[in-house]
Protein backbone atom coordinates (compact mmCIF):
# COMPACT_ATOMS: atom_id res chain seq x y z
CA UNK A 1 0.00 0.00 0.00
CA UNK A 2 1.03 3.35 -0.84
CA UNK A 3 2.70 5.15 2.52
CA UNK A 4 0.95 7.82 2.10
CA UNK A 5 -2.66 6.41 2.09
CA UNK A 6 -1.21 5.00 5.33
CA UNK A 7 -0.39 8.32 6.91
CA UNK A 8 -3.87 9.37 5.86
CA UNK A 9 -5.75 6.92 7.54
CA UNK A 10 -3.42 7.19 10.53
CA UNK A 11 -3.87 10.84 10.71
CA UNK A 12 -7.90 10.65 10.20
CA UNK A 13 -8.12 7.82 13.24
CA UNK A 14 -5.70 10.09 15.70
CA UNK A 15 -8.15 12.91 14.87
CA UNK A 16 -11.22 10.98 15.38
CA UNK A 17 -9.77 9.48 18.51
CA UNK A 18 -9.19 13.15 20.02
CA UNK A 19 -12.88 14.26 19.05
CA UNK A 20 -13.83 12.44 22.24
CA UNK A 21 -11.30 12.92 24.43
CA UNK A 22 -12.64 14.55 27.69
CA UNK A 23 -11.29 18.09 29.16
CA UNK A 24 -8.29 17.82 31.04
CA UNK A 25 -9.19 16.81 34.81
CA UNK A 26 -12.67 16.14 33.63
CA UNK A 27 -14.99 12.43 33.15
CA UNK A 28 -16.92 11.69 30.44
CA UNK A 29 -20.73 11.89 30.49
CA UNK A 30 -22.80 9.25 31.04
CA UNK A 31 -23.42 7.18 28.09
CA UNK A 32 -21.56 5.32 25.26
CA UNK A 33 -22.32 8.53 22.83
CA UNK A 34 -19.06 9.53 22.64
CA UNK A 35 -17.35 6.36 22.11
CA UNK A 36 -20.17 5.83 19.45
CA UNK A 37 -19.41 9.22 17.49
CA UNK A 38 -16.29 8.26 17.38
CA UNK A 39 -16.44 5.01 15.74
CA UNK A 40 -18.26 6.57 13.02
CA UNK A 41 -16.26 9.51 12.56
CA UNK A 42 -13.21 6.80 12.12
CA UNK A 43 -15.20 4.84 9.84
CA UNK A 44 -16.67 8.00 8.21
CA UNK A 45 -13.17 9.39 7.47
CA UNK A 46 -11.73 5.85 6.75
CA UNK A 47 -14.52 5.84 3.80
CA UNK A 48 -13.57 9.67 3.05
CA UNK A 49 -9.82 8.35 1.96
CA UNK A 50 -11.40 5.86 -0.20
CA UNK A 51 -13.52 8.32 -2.13
CA UNK A 52 -10.08 10.55 -2.89
CA UNK A 53 -8.16 7.65 -3.85
CA UNK A 54 -10.84 6.89 -6.27
CA UNK A 55 -10.09 10.62 -7.54
CA UNK A 56 -6.64 10.37 -7.63
CA UNK A 57 -7.09 6.85 -9.67
CA UNK A 58 -9.81 8.56 -11.99
CA UNK A 59 -6.70 10.85 -13.26
CA UNK A 60 -7.88 14.16 -11.22
CA UNK A 61 -5.53 14.74 -8.70
CA UNK A 62 -5.83 18.35 -7.92
CA UNK A 63 -9.29 17.86 -7.92
CA UNK A 64 -8.56 15.30 -5.13
CA UNK A 65 -6.74 17.64 -3.24
CA UNK A 66 -8.84 20.10 -3.35
CA UNK A 67 -11.67 17.41 -1.83
CA UNK A 68 -8.65 16.73 0.60
CA UNK A 69 -8.43 19.76 1.76
CA UNK A 70 -11.84 20.84 2.23
CA UNK A 71 -12.96 17.80 3.54
CA UNK A 72 -9.75 17.01 6.32
CA UNK A 73 -9.73 20.89 7.54
CA UNK A 74 -13.47 21.41 7.08
CA UNK A 75 -13.56 24.08 10.24
CA UNK A 76 -10.81 26.05 8.04
CA UNK A 77 -13.46 25.73 5.18
CA UNK A 78 -16.33 27.33 7.06
CA UNK A 79 -13.97 30.08 8.11
CA UNK A 80 -11.93 31.16 5.76
CA UNK A 81 -13.91 30.46 2.59
CA UNK A 82 -17.81 30.17 3.09
CA UNK A 83 -17.93 32.89 6.02
CA UNK A 84 -16.26 35.70 3.99
CA UNK A 85 -17.63 34.31 0.80
CA UNK A 86 -20.97 34.03 2.57
CA UNK A 87 -21.72 30.39 1.38
CA UNK A 88 -23.96 29.97 3.79
CA UNK A 89 -25.73 26.50 2.97
CA UNK A 90 -22.27 25.34 2.22
CA UNK A 91 -20.72 26.32 4.95
CA UNK A 92 -23.45 24.47 6.97
CA UNK A 93 -23.09 21.03 5.94
CA UNK A 94 -19.58 21.26 6.23
CA UNK A 95 -19.80 22.17 9.68
CA UNK A 96 -21.40 19.11 10.12
CA UNK A 97 -17.87 17.49 9.56
CA UNK A 98 -15.86 19.29 12.08
CA UNK A 99 -15.35 17.49 15.29
CA UNK A 100 -17.75 18.23 18.56
CA UNK A 101 -20.37 17.05 21.02
CA UNK A 102 -24.40 17.86 19.68
CA UNK A 103 -24.11 20.81 21.59
CA UNK A 104 -20.71 22.44 20.66
CA UNK A 105 -21.95 21.85 17.12
CA UNK A 106 -25.43 23.79 17.88
CA UNK A 107 -23.53 26.93 19.08
CA UNK A 108 -20.44 26.80 16.16
CA UNK A 109 -23.93 26.52 13.51
CA UNK A 110 -25.37 29.69 15.47
CA UNK A 111 -21.91 31.66 15.11
CA UNK A 112 -21.66 30.99 11.74
CA UNK A 113 -25.50 31.86 10.75
CA UNK A 114 -25.06 34.90 12.81
CA UNK A 115 -21.60 35.97 11.39
CA UNK A 116 -23.73 35.98 8.00
CA UNK A 117 -26.22 38.75 8.93
CA UNK A 118 -29.44 36.17 10.83
CA UNK A 119 -30.15 32.67 12.08
CA UNK A 120 -33.11 31.06 11.40
CA UNK A 121 -35.20 32.77 13.57
CA UNK A 122 -34.26 36.10 11.60
CA UNK A 123 -37.82 36.35 10.02
CA UNK A 124 -39.44 36.14 13.43
CA UNK A 125 -41.04 39.41 13.98
CA UNK A 126 -40.62 39.18 17.86
CA UNK A 127 -36.30 38.82 16.53
CA UNK A 128 -34.76 41.62 18.33
CA UNK A 129 -32.87 42.02 21.62
CA UNK A 130 -31.15 39.47 23.61
CA UNK A 131 -33.23 40.69 26.82
CA UNK A 132 -36.51 39.33 25.12
CA UNK A 133 -34.86 36.11 24.12
CA UNK A 134 -37.44 35.07 26.53
CA UNK A 135 -40.45 35.47 24.84
CA UNK A 136 -39.06 35.05 21.51
CA UNK A 137 -38.14 31.20 21.48
CA UNK A 138 -40.32 28.59 22.68
CA UNK A 139 -39.34 27.01 25.64
CA UNK A 140 -38.00 23.53 24.00
CA UNK A 141 -35.63 25.79 21.44
CA UNK A 142 -34.17 27.64 24.34
CA UNK A 143 -33.86 24.74 26.60
CA UNK A 144 -31.14 23.26 23.51
CA UNK A 145 -29.65 26.68 23.42
CA UNK A 146 -26.43 26.05 25.55
CA UNK A 147 -24.36 29.29 27.59
CA UNK A 148 -20.83 29.18 26.04
CA UNK A 149 -18.58 30.74 24.03
CA UNK A 150 -19.95 29.66 20.94
CA UNK A 151 -23.55 30.90 21.74
CA UNK A 152 -22.53 34.00 23.63
CA UNK A 153 -20.32 35.53 20.49
CA UNK A 154 -23.57 34.38 18.52
CA UNK A 155 -25.68 36.11 20.71
CA UNK A 156 -23.26 39.06 20.57
CA UNK A 157 -23.66 39.52 16.58
CA UNK A 158 -27.60 38.93 17.15
CA UNK A 159 -27.68 42.34 19.22
CA UNK A 160 -25.56 43.85 16.79
CA UNK A 161 -27.55 42.62 13.06
CA UNK A 162 -30.54 43.79 15.31
CA UNK A 163 -29.50 46.84 16.61
CA UNK A 164 -29.27 46.24 20.14
CA UNK A 165 -25.86 47.94 20.61
CA UNK A 166 -26.17 48.00 24.49
CA UNK A 167 -26.95 44.17 25.07
CA UNK A 168 -23.95 43.45 23.12
CA UNK A 169 -21.88 45.58 24.81
CA UNK A 170 -22.84 43.97 28.01
CA UNK A 171 -22.52 40.42 26.45
CA UNK A 172 -19.13 41.59 25.31
CA UNK A 173 -17.60 42.81 29.11
CA UNK A 174 -19.53 39.42 30.29
CA UNK A 175 -16.87 37.63 28.33
CA UNK A 176 -13.83 40.38 29.19
CA UNK A 177 -14.76 39.45 33.30
CA UNK A 178 -14.20 35.69 32.43
CA UNK A 179 -12.32 34.48 35.27
CA UNK A 180 -8.74 33.27 33.90
CA UNK A 181 -9.61 29.52 33.86
CA UNK A 182 -12.65 29.56 32.26
CA UNK A 183 -12.31 27.17 29.35
CA UNK A 184 -12.30 29.05 25.73
CA UNK A 185 -12.34 27.00 22.46
CA UNK A 186 -9.69 28.23 20.33
CA UNK A 187 -11.88 28.56 17.35
CA UNK A 188 -13.81 31.18 19.16
CA UNK A 189 -10.42 33.12 20.05
CA UNK A 190 -9.71 33.30 16.74
CA UNK A 191 -12.27 33.58 14.73
CA UNK A 192 -15.51 34.51 17.22
CA UNK A 193 -13.81 37.73 18.74
CA UNK A 194 -12.13 38.59 15.18
CA UNK A 195 -15.92 38.69 14.08
CA UNK A 196 -17.00 40.62 17.14
CA UNK A 197 -14.16 43.29 16.42
CA UNK A 198 -15.74 43.02 13.23
CA UNK A 199 -19.02 44.16 13.75
CA UNK A 200 -18.20 46.80 16.33
CA UNK A 201 -15.36 48.00 13.22
CA UNK A 202 -18.32 48.47 10.73
CA UNK A 203 -20.15 50.78 13.48
CA UNK A 204 -16.65 52.83 13.95
CA UNK A 205 -16.54 52.42 17.34
CA UNK A 206 -12.77 51.81 18.02
CA UNK A 207 -13.38 51.21 21.49
CA UNK A 208 -15.08 48.39 21.33
CA UNK A 209 -13.30 47.17 18.62
CA UNK A 210 -10.31 47.51 20.87
CA UNK A 211 -11.61 45.66 24.07
CA UNK A 212 -13.18 42.85 21.39
CA UNK A 213 -9.96 41.82 19.98
CA UNK A 214 -8.04 42.36 23.29
CA UNK A 215 -10.27 38.88 24.01
CA UNK A 216 -9.38 36.78 20.82
CA UNK A 217 -5.96 35.75 19.34
CA UNK A 218 -4.88 34.98 15.87
CA UNK A 219 -4.12 37.05 12.69
CA UNK A 220 -7.89 38.71 12.54
CA UNK A 221 -7.70 39.88 15.78
CA UNK A 222 -4.14 41.23 16.03
CA UNK A 223 -4.90 43.31 12.74
CA UNK A 224 -7.96 45.09 14.49
CA UNK A 225 -5.69 45.78 17.85
CA UNK A 226 -3.29 47.63 15.82
CA UNK A 227 -6.09 49.07 13.88
CA UNK A 228 -8.33 50.50 16.76
CA UNK A 229 -4.89 51.62 18.95
CA UNK A 230 -3.98 53.36 15.50
CA UNK A 231 -7.14 55.52 15.52
CA UNK A 232 -7.80 55.72 19.26
CA UNK A 233 -4.13 56.62 20.86
CA UNK A 234 -2.07 57.05 16.85
CA UNK A 235 0.73 55.31 18.20
CA UNK A 236 0.54 52.08 15.82
CA UNK A 237 3.37 53.02 13.41
CA UNK A 238 1.51 52.77 9.84
CA UNK A 239 4.13 50.37 8.59
CA UNK A 240 3.18 47.46 11.21
CA UNK A 241 -0.14 47.98 10.86
CA UNK A 242 0.10 47.57 7.31
CA UNK A 243 1.73 44.37 7.77
CA UNK A 244 -0.87 43.25 10.11
CA UNK A 245 -3.31 43.89 7.53
CA UNK A 246 -1.08 42.01 4.59
CA UNK A 247 -1.01 38.68 7.36
CA UNK A 248 -4.53 39.05 8.27
CA UNK A 249 -6.67 36.14 6.59
CA UNK A 250 -9.40 38.85 4.86
CA UNK A 251 -7.23 41.46 3.35
CA UNK A 252 -10.04 42.69 0.94
CA UNK A 253 -13.03 43.03 3.32
CA UNK A 254 -10.77 44.57 6.27
CA UNK A 255 -9.41 47.07 3.07
CA UNK A 256 -12.85 47.91 2.71
CA UNK A 257 -13.82 47.91 6.07
CA UNK A 258 -10.28 50.21 7.57
CA UNK A 259 -11.09 52.77 4.96
CA UNK A 260 -15.05 52.98 6.12
CA UNK A 261 -13.47 53.24 9.68
CA UNK A 262 -11.63 56.04 9.11
CA UNK A 263 -13.82 57.89 7.06
CA UNK A 264 -16.54 57.87 9.76
CA UNK A 265 -13.67 59.39 12.25
CA UNK A 266 -13.05 62.05 10.01
CA UNK A 267 -17.07 62.92 9.68
CA UNK A 268 -17.48 63.76 13.47
CA UNK A 269 -18.52 67.28 13.86
CA UNK A 270 -16.40 69.72 15.80
CA UNK A 271 -17.20 70.50 19.71
CA UNK A 272 -19.72 73.53 20.42
CA UNK A 273 -17.15 76.33 20.98
CA UNK A 274 -19.49 78.17 23.58
CA UNK A 275 -17.30 80.65 26.54
CA UNK A 276 -17.23 78.56 29.60
CA UNK A 277 -17.29 81.45 31.68
CA UNK A 278 -20.87 80.76 32.97
CA UNK A 279 -22.83 77.70 34.39
CA UNK A 280 -24.88 77.66 31.41
CA UNK A 281 -22.03 77.34 29.02
CA UNK A 282 -20.18 74.85 31.29
CA UNK A 283 -23.20 72.95 31.98
CA UNK A 284 -24.01 72.69 27.84
CA UNK A 285 -20.31 72.37 26.76
CA UNK A 286 -20.25 68.97 29.54
CA UNK A 287 -23.48 67.83 28.29
CA UNK A 288 -22.88 68.30 24.74
CA UNK A 289 -19.35 66.07 26.05
CA UNK A 290 -21.61 63.36 27.48
CA UNK A 291 -24.11 63.44 24.15
CA UNK A 292 -20.81 62.65 22.02
CA UNK A 293 -19.92 60.12 24.13
CA UNK A 294 -16.45 61.68 25.44
CA UNK A 295 -14.72 60.90 28.42
CA UNK A 296 -15.10 63.13 31.77
CA UNK A 297 -14.65 62.37 35.55
CA UNK A 298 -16.65 62.78 38.68
CA UNK A 299 -14.97 65.89 39.39
CA UNK A 300 -15.74 68.07 36.51
CA UNK A 301 -19.70 66.97 37.20
CA UNK A 302 -19.03 67.94 40.91
CA UNK A 303 -17.29 71.30 39.55
CA UNK A 304 -20.09 72.02 37.90
CA UNK A 305 -22.52 71.63 40.81
CA UNK A 306 -20.34 73.74 42.60
CA UNK A 307 -20.42 76.76 40.31
CA UNK A 308 -24.56 76.73 40.06
CA UNK A 309 -24.37 76.94 43.70
CA UNK A 310 -24.20 80.29 43.23
CA UNK A 311 -26.64 80.71 40.58
CA UNK A 312 -29.08 78.97 42.27
CA UNK A 313 -29.27 80.77 45.91
CA UNK A 314 -31.74 82.58 47.26
CA UNK A 315 -31.56 86.02 45.54
CA UNK A 316 -31.30 84.01 42.27
CA UNK A 317 -34.42 82.35 42.98
CA UNK A 318 -36.03 85.75 43.68
CA UNK A 319 -35.42 87.14 40.30
CA UNK A 320 -36.91 84.28 38.62
CA UNK A 321 -40.03 84.67 41.07
CA UNK A 322 -40.42 87.93 39.71
CA UNK A 323 -39.91 86.79 36.06
CA UNK A 324 -42.48 84.70 37.13
CA UNK A 325 -44.74 86.88 38.12
CA UNK A 326 -44.53 89.05 34.91
CA UNK A 327 -45.29 86.47 32.84
CA UNK A 328 -48.11 85.42 34.73
CA UNK A 329 -47.13 82.23 35.93
CA UNK A 330 -49.98 81.08 38.55
CA UNK A 331 -47.49 78.75 40.73
CA UNK A 332 -44.50 80.73 40.75
CA UNK A 333 -42.64 78.85 43.35
CA UNK A 334 -43.49 75.79 41.45
CA UNK A 335 -42.02 77.11 38.14
CA UNK A 336 -38.73 78.32 39.72
CA UNK A 337 -39.14 74.55 41.44
CA UNK A 338 -39.23 72.93 37.99
CA UNK A 339 -36.08 75.21 36.73
CA UNK A 340 -33.92 74.06 39.69
CA UNK A 341 -35.40 70.55 38.93
CA UNK A 342 -34.14 70.72 35.64
CA UNK A 343 -30.79 71.36 36.44
CA UNK A 344 -30.20 68.83 38.99
CA UNK A 345 -31.97 66.22 36.26
CA UNK A 346 -29.27 67.62 33.65
CA UNK A 347 -26.26 66.70 36.47
CA UNK A 348 -27.38 63.58 37.48
CA UNK A 349 -27.19 62.77 34.09
CA UNK A 350 -24.34 63.83 33.34
CA UNK A 351 -22.81 62.26 37.00
CA UNK A 352 -24.15 58.86 35.47
CA UNK A 353 -22.21 59.35 32.45
CA UNK A 354 -19.26 60.11 33.95
CA UNK A 355 -16.09 57.85 35.22
CA UNK A 356 -13.86 57.69 37.88
CA UNK A 357 -14.94 57.28 41.39
CA UNK A 358 -16.40 60.06 43.19
CA UNK A 359 -14.25 62.39 44.93
CA UNK A 360 -13.68 61.74 48.47
CA UNK A 361 -14.57 64.34 50.99
CA UNK A 362 -17.34 66.59 52.34
CA UNK A 363 -19.72 67.37 50.06
CA UNK A 364 -22.57 69.98 50.41
CA UNK A 365 -25.41 70.94 48.81
CA UNK A 366 -25.58 70.17 44.96
CA UNK A 367 -23.04 67.98 45.01
CA UNK A 368 -24.10 66.48 48.34
CA UNK A 369 -27.17 65.37 47.09
CA UNK A 370 -26.08 63.80 43.45
CA UNK A 371 -23.58 61.70 45.37
CA UNK A 372 -26.24 60.46 47.75
CA UNK A 373 -28.33 60.35 44.69
CA UNK A 374 -26.23 58.36 42.93
CA UNK A 375 -25.14 55.71 46.07
CA UNK A 376 -28.99 55.15 46.45
CA UNK A 377 -29.38 54.18 42.37
CA UNK A 378 -26.26 51.81 42.60
CA UNK A 379 -27.41 50.16 45.52
CA UNK A 380 -30.73 49.87 44.12
CA UNK A 381 -29.52 48.20 40.90
CA UNK A 382 -28.35 45.15 42.52
CA UNK A 383 -31.25 44.88 44.74
CA UNK A 384 -33.60 43.07 41.64
CA UNK A 385 -31.16 40.24 41.92
CA UNK A 386 -29.94 40.17 45.73
CA UNK A 387 -33.59 40.69 46.80
CA UNK A 388 -35.50 37.14 46.22
CA UNK A 389 -32.03 35.24 47.55
CA UNK A 390 -31.69 37.20 50.85
CA UNK A 391 -35.80 36.59 51.49
CA UNK A 392 -34.92 32.88 50.76
CA UNK A 393 -37.62 32.91 48.34
CA UNK A 394 -38.07 30.75 45.55
CA UNK A 395 -36.46 32.17 42.30
CA UNK A 396 -36.93 31.25 38.86
CA UNK A 397 -34.54 29.87 37.00
CA UNK A 398 -34.42 30.46 33.15
CA UNK A 399 -33.27 29.08 30.17
CA UNK A 400 -28.98 29.42 30.40
CA UNK A 401 -27.95 32.04 27.96
CA UNK A 402 -31.02 34.00 29.49
CA UNK A 403 -29.36 33.36 32.82
CA UNK A 404 -25.68 34.19 31.37
CA UNK A 405 -27.44 37.35 29.77
CA UNK A 406 -29.05 38.56 33.41
CA UNK A 407 -25.44 37.40 35.32
CA UNK A 408 -23.58 39.73 32.99
CA UNK A 409 -26.22 42.64 33.70
CA UNK A 410 -25.64 41.95 37.77
CA UNK A 411 -21.69 42.04 37.10
CA UNK A 412 -21.82 45.13 35.64
CA UNK A 413 -24.22 46.75 38.00
CA UNK A 414 -21.60 46.08 40.44
CA UNK A 415 -18.67 47.36 38.37
CA UNK A 416 -20.56 50.28 38.18
CA UNK A 417 -20.87 50.67 42.18
CA UNK A 418 -17.02 49.73 42.34
CA UNK A 419 -16.20 52.32 40.29
CA UNK A 420 -18.72 54.93 41.63
CA UNK A 421 -17.73 54.49 45.28
CA UNK A 422 -14.96 52.10 45.60
CA UNK A 423 -14.01 48.07 47.22
CA UNK A 424 -15.71 49.12 50.26
CA UNK A 425 -19.26 49.56 48.75
CA UNK A 426 -18.85 46.49 47.11
CA UNK A 427 -17.21 44.74 50.53
CA UNK A 428 -20.91 46.02 52.14
CA UNK A 429 -23.14 44.48 49.23
CA UNK A 430 -21.22 41.22 49.59
CA UNK A 431 -22.30 41.23 53.12
CA UNK A 432 -25.50 42.77 52.52
CA UNK A 433 -26.57 39.72 50.65
CA UNK A 434 -24.53 39.71 47.22
CA UNK A 435 -23.02 36.66 48.89
CA UNK A 436 -26.14 34.70 48.45
CA UNK A 437 -27.36 35.69 45.29
CA UNK A 438 -23.71 35.06 43.50
CA UNK A 439 -23.50 31.48 45.22
CA UNK A 440 -26.99 30.07 44.87
CA UNK A 441 -27.86 31.70 41.50
CA UNK A 442 -25.26 29.33 39.74
CA UNK A 443 -25.93 26.11 41.92
CA UNK A 444 -29.56 26.35 41.08
CA UNK A 445 -28.76 27.10 37.14
CA UNK A 446 -26.26 23.90 36.86
CA UNK A 447 -28.87 21.75 39.22
CA UNK A 448 -31.57 22.47 36.57
CA UNK A 449 -29.81 22.70 33.33
CA UNK A 450 -26.61 20.04 33.93
CA UNK A 451 -24.05 20.32 31.11
CA UNK A 452 -25.93 23.20 28.79
CA UNK A 453 -25.23 25.83 31.97
CA UNK A 454 -21.87 24.18 32.51
CA UNK A 455 -19.65 26.88 31.16
CA UNK A 456 -21.52 29.85 32.33
CA UNK A 457 -21.68 28.28 35.91
CA UNK A 458 -18.32 27.37 35.92
CA UNK A 459 -17.57 31.12 35.53
CA UNK A 460 -19.96 31.85 37.31
CA UNK A 461 -18.77 29.99 40.07
CA UNK A 462 -15.16 31.25 39.78
CA UNK A 463 -15.98 34.60 40.12
CA UNK A 464 -17.75 33.99 43.36
CA UNK A 465 -14.85 32.39 44.77
CA UNK A 466 -12.56 35.20 43.64
CA UNK A 467 -15.04 37.56 45.13
CA UNK A 468 -15.04 35.55 48.95
CA UNK A 469 -11.23 35.13 48.55
CA UNK A 470 -11.44 38.83 48.20
CA UNK A 471 -13.41 39.81 51.13
CA UNK A 472 -12.13 37.15 53.54
CA UNK A 473 -14.90 34.88 52.94
CA UNK A 474 -13.05 31.50 53.43
CA UNK A 475 -16.01 29.26 53.26
CA UNK A 476 -17.11 30.31 50.07
CA UNK A 477 -14.02 30.93 48.37
CA UNK A 478 -13.47 26.82 49.22
CA UNK A 479 -16.79 25.44 48.38
CA UNK A 480 -17.02 27.95 44.60
CA UNK A 481 -14.33 26.15 44.13
CA UNK A 482 -15.16 22.87 44.49
CA UNK A 483 -18.34 23.70 42.93
CA UNK A 484 -16.34 25.43 39.96
CA UNK A 485 -14.36 22.26 39.81
CA UNK A 486 -18.30 20.12 39.34
CA UNK A 487 -19.35 22.37 36.54
CA UNK A 488 -15.59 22.14 34.46
CA UNK A 489 -16.20 18.25 34.43
CA UNK A 490 -19.31 18.90 32.87
CA UNK A 491 -18.60 21.51 29.99
CA UNK A 492 -19.05 19.85 26.69
CA UNK A 493 -15.68 20.37 24.03
CA UNK B 1 -23.31 53.34 30.21
CA UNK B 2 -24.82 53.62 27.02
CA UNK B 3 -27.97 53.98 28.33
CA UNK B 4 -27.04 56.84 30.72
CA UNK B 5 -25.20 58.78 27.23
CA UNK B 6 -28.43 58.50 25.41
CA UNK B 7 -30.24 59.97 28.18
CA UNK B 8 -27.68 62.82 28.04
CA UNK B 9 -27.78 63.32 24.57
CA UNK B 10 -31.53 63.50 25.00
CA UNK B 11 -31.19 66.66 27.54
CA UNK B 12 -28.92 68.26 24.85
CA UNK B 13 -31.25 68.03 22.24
CA UNK B 14 -34.14 69.32 24.61
CA UNK B 15 -31.69 72.29 25.28
CA UNK B 16 -30.38 72.92 21.62
CA UNK B 17 -34.08 73.12 20.72
CA UNK B 18 -34.71 75.98 22.89
CA UNK B 19 -37.71 77.82 21.14
CA UNK B 20 -35.95 81.02 21.37
CA UNK B 21 -32.91 79.22 19.20
CA UNK B 22 -35.66 77.94 16.91
CA UNK B 23 -37.38 80.84 16.00
CA UNK B 24 -33.96 82.91 16.25
CA UNK B 25 -35.54 85.55 18.89
CA UNK B 26 -33.89 87.03 22.12
CA UNK B 27 -34.60 86.03 25.57
CA UNK B 28 -36.55 88.71 26.12
CA UNK B 29 -38.79 88.67 23.03
CA UNK B 30 -42.16 89.55 23.55
CA UNK B 31 -45.22 87.85 22.88
CA UNK B 32 -46.39 89.73 19.99
CA UNK B 33 -42.67 89.75 18.94
CA UNK B 34 -42.91 85.33 19.02
CA UNK B 35 -46.27 85.22 17.36
CA UNK B 36 -45.18 87.72 14.21
CA UNK B 37 -41.97 85.93 13.59
CA UNK B 38 -43.50 83.13 14.20
CA UNK B 39 -45.74 83.23 11.17
CA UNK B 40 -43.03 84.93 9.64
CA UNK B 41 -41.12 81.96 9.54
CA UNK B 42 -44.26 79.64 8.95
CA UNK B 43 -44.87 81.79 5.99
CA UNK B 44 -41.19 81.81 4.19
CA UNK B 45 -41.11 78.02 4.72
CA UNK B 46 -44.59 77.72 2.99
CA UNK B 47 -43.03 79.95 -0.18
CA UNK B 48 -39.97 77.73 -0.09
CA UNK B 49 -37.44 80.85 0.69
CA UNK B 50 -33.81 80.02 0.78
CA UNK B 51 -32.68 79.85 4.74
CA UNK B 52 -36.30 79.37 6.33
CA UNK B 53 -35.42 75.95 7.24
CA UNK B 54 -31.75 76.67 9.22
CA UNK B 55 -31.62 78.27 12.08
CA UNK B 56 -28.35 79.61 13.98
CA UNK B 57 -28.31 78.83 17.73
CA UNK B 58 -25.34 79.35 20.56
CA UNK B 59 -25.85 75.41 20.50
CA UNK B 60 -24.78 75.29 16.47
CA UNK B 61 -26.68 74.94 13.43
CA UNK B 62 -30.79 73.71 13.65
CA UNK B 63 -33.12 72.40 11.05
CA UNK B 64 -36.41 73.73 11.41
CA UNK B 65 -39.68 72.93 9.66
CA UNK B 66 -43.28 73.84 10.13
CA UNK B 67 -44.06 71.30 12.67
CA UNK B 68 -40.97 72.89 15.37
CA UNK B 69 -41.96 76.29 14.72
CA UNK B 70 -45.70 75.56 15.63
CA UNK B 71 -44.08 73.73 18.65
CA UNK B 72 -41.58 76.17 19.76
CA UNK B 73 -45.02 78.97 19.31
CA UNK B 74 -46.70 76.59 21.52
CA UNK B 75 -44.13 75.86 24.43
CA UNK B 76 -43.55 79.79 24.77
CA UNK B 77 -47.18 80.53 25.04
CA UNK B 78 -46.98 78.55 28.40
CA UNK B 79 -45.68 80.91 31.04
CA UNK B 80 -44.49 78.37 32.98
CA UNK B 81 -42.40 76.53 30.39
CA UNK B 82 -41.47 80.18 28.79
CA UNK B 83 -39.77 80.93 32.47
CA UNK B 84 -37.66 77.74 31.86
CA UNK B 85 -36.74 78.32 28.24
CA UNK B 86 -36.04 81.82 29.00
CA UNK B 87 -33.64 81.73 32.10
CA UNK B 88 -31.65 79.36 29.71
CA UNK B 89 -31.65 81.12 27.06
CA UNK B 90 -30.95 84.58 29.06
CA UNK B 91 -28.27 82.43 30.86
CA UNK B 92 -26.40 81.51 27.66
CA UNK B 93 -26.64 84.59 25.66
CA UNK B 94 -25.22 86.55 28.72
CA UNK B 95 -22.78 84.13 28.36
CA UNK B 96 -21.88 85.73 25.32
CA UNK B 97 -23.04 82.79 22.81
CA UNK B 98 -23.62 83.94 19.71
CA UNK B 99 -25.52 82.13 17.06
CA UNK B 100 -23.23 79.94 14.98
Amino acid sequence: MNPAILIWIVIFGLRAMNSGKTPPGGTAPPGQAVEGATVALFFFHLGLVGILLAFVSAGWPQLALYAWLVLAFPSWAVWRVCQPLRLRRLGLALLLLVYGRSQTRAGRRRLFEWSLGGGPETDSPEADLPATMRSRRSPRESRLVPADGWTTCAEVLKAEATGAIEDAERLVSGLLELPARTRMPRTVARIGFGLLAEAALRRGDMESVMRRASLGSGRDCRFYRLLARAQIAGDAPEPLLWIAWALSPRRIRNLRLLRQARSSAAAMAPPTALNSGSPWAAHLQLLERAARGDRYDRHAVLGLAAVWEGHLDAGAEAHLRARALELGVIDAEAACRAVQEQVFADLEALAGQAEGPWPVGEWGGLGGQLLARAEDRLYGELEPWVEPYRQGHKTEVAYPLVEWDRWVSFQAALRRLEEAFGEEAVATAWHGGLRLAAWNWPCRLLALHQERAAWACHAMFEWTAAMAERFGDEEAARVNHENAAVAARQIAT
Amino acid sequence: MRAARLECEKRWSLHRANPFFVLGLPADATRSEVEREGAKLLAMLASGIEGAERAETPLGPLTRDAESIRAALAELRDPERRLAYEWWARGLMAAGATPR
